[in-house]
């Protein structure tokens, strides 16, 4: 016999998961038990074990079906409109990405236009369309004398829209 | 905020649809499963842990990836089996992303009180002080084994390990918890008469 085998263990066993165990058994296995050392710790472990799950199963407290199922759902439903909005988010982003690149290729490749716009912005204030002294009275064109300030503000205001809603779109993604 | 287009709405429908067919049960026969597994369950999560909240939160897991499987036609024990192997490996996952962390933990741990009775939570905390001293794998075993009344194929369907091994792994686990309840009773029974010996004026 190997030395973690025993031929009784089984009917003890199945004795103590029946609740016969001590009362309800024959002598003979209460006699062996009391000898065999395989027994004795199946006895003192699966009575221990077996008395613990019985009382504990009675009060366990545990959710109802419905809010298992429920919370089951709800992550599946969560789950699933997440992986249909990746390839959109996806498809986003890389259109994202594409635009800033071209706007980025088409300033290298066309880098002249760019010097000749910067050039023209430069000239802006002192063009003479854009003089207010004409068209205005001469007492109100002293408070338009910052008039080119009011220009770059206006592009630096736009710019920072422009940066404002990247921001957000790629925020989204 | 960012607008969502039509298509995109479709889709996120098509997408609720898509997991209420997801399951492979329906309301019913859940209900039905659930009443049947969800006490053991508990109680074998929350004996191998050791922590309740735990077991509590890895319970509800459990569930939910037990009804996406896609699992053949199996047999009511085979289900059962299935949802317990599902537990155990949430288990070890929470303790491998939680390294060191194993439940076992000795004096400290909270014991949930589930009885009343003085003397069967004393009992109870005794059996989870023993316990919290082996190893996962020991714990689960004898659970199943000893608590459950689960058979060799069984734990070894739910531990994934081969249902010969199991005999001798489960009369070492056994021997080690036996030897703790005894050192433990024997500490229990020599502090008694002290104390005693100390409330006699």
């Amino acid at each position: 016999m190997k030395p973690h085998l025993c031929d009784q263990e089984t009917a003890l066993l199945e004795a103590i998961l029946a609740g016969r165990w001590p009362g309800g058994c024959e002598s003979d296995l209460r006699a062996h038990v009391a000898q065999c050392s395989i027994c004795a710790d199946v006895a003192l472990v699966a009575q221990t074990l077996h008395r613990e799950h019985d009382g504990a199963r009675a009060v366990v407290a545990v959710p109802a079906a419905g809010l298992v199922w429920w919370k089951a759902q709800m992550k599946a439903r969560r789950e699933a409109v997440k992986r249909a909005s990746e390839p959109i988010a996806l498809v986003e982003s890389a259109a994202g990405i594409f635009g800033v690149a071209a706007l980025v290729a088409l300033a290298i490749g066309r880098w002249d236009w760019v010097c000749g716009w910067l050039a023209w912005l430069k000239q802006l204030p002192n063009a003479g369309a854009f003089r207010p002294r004409g068209l205005w009275p001469g007492d109100a064109v002293a408070s338009f004398q910052s008039f080119s300030f009011l220009i770059i503000a206006s592009a630096t205001a736009c710019l920072l829209l422009v940066l404002l809603v990247l921001y957000f779109f790629l925020a989204e993604d | 905020m960012r607008e969502i287009t039509l298509s995109e709405f479709e889709r996120s429908q098509a997408a609720v649809v898509e997991a209420e067919e997801v399951f492979e049960m329906d309301e019913e026969s859940f209900r039905v499963f659930y009443e049947r597994t969800a006490r053991p369950l508990c109680l074998y999560l929350a004996r191998v842990s050791g922590d309740r909240a735990l077991a509590e939160d890895l319970m509800q897991e459990t569930y939910y990836r037990f009804l996406r499987a896609r699992m053949p036609d199996l047999g009511e024990a085979h289900r059962k089996n299935y949802l317990f192997r599902i537990a155990t490996n949430l288990l070890r996952d929470h303790w491998r992303s939680h390294k060191g962390d194993q439940g076992m933990i000795s004096e400290t741990i909270e014991v949930p009180a589930l009885d009343p009775v003085a003397e069967r939570v004393h009992q109870r905390s005794e059996l989870s002080y023993a316990m919290l001293r082996l190893k996962p794998r020991e714990r689960e075993m004898l659970w199943l084994a000893y608590a459950q009344g689960s058979s060799h194929k069984e734990i070894a369907e739910v531990l994934g390990l081969k249902a010969a091994s199991i005999r001798l792994l489960l009369f070492r686990a056994r021997r080690k918890l036996a030897a703790f309840l005894r050192r433990r009773a024997t500490a229990e029974n020599q502090r008694e008469p002290q104390s005693a010996d100390r409330a006699t004026p």
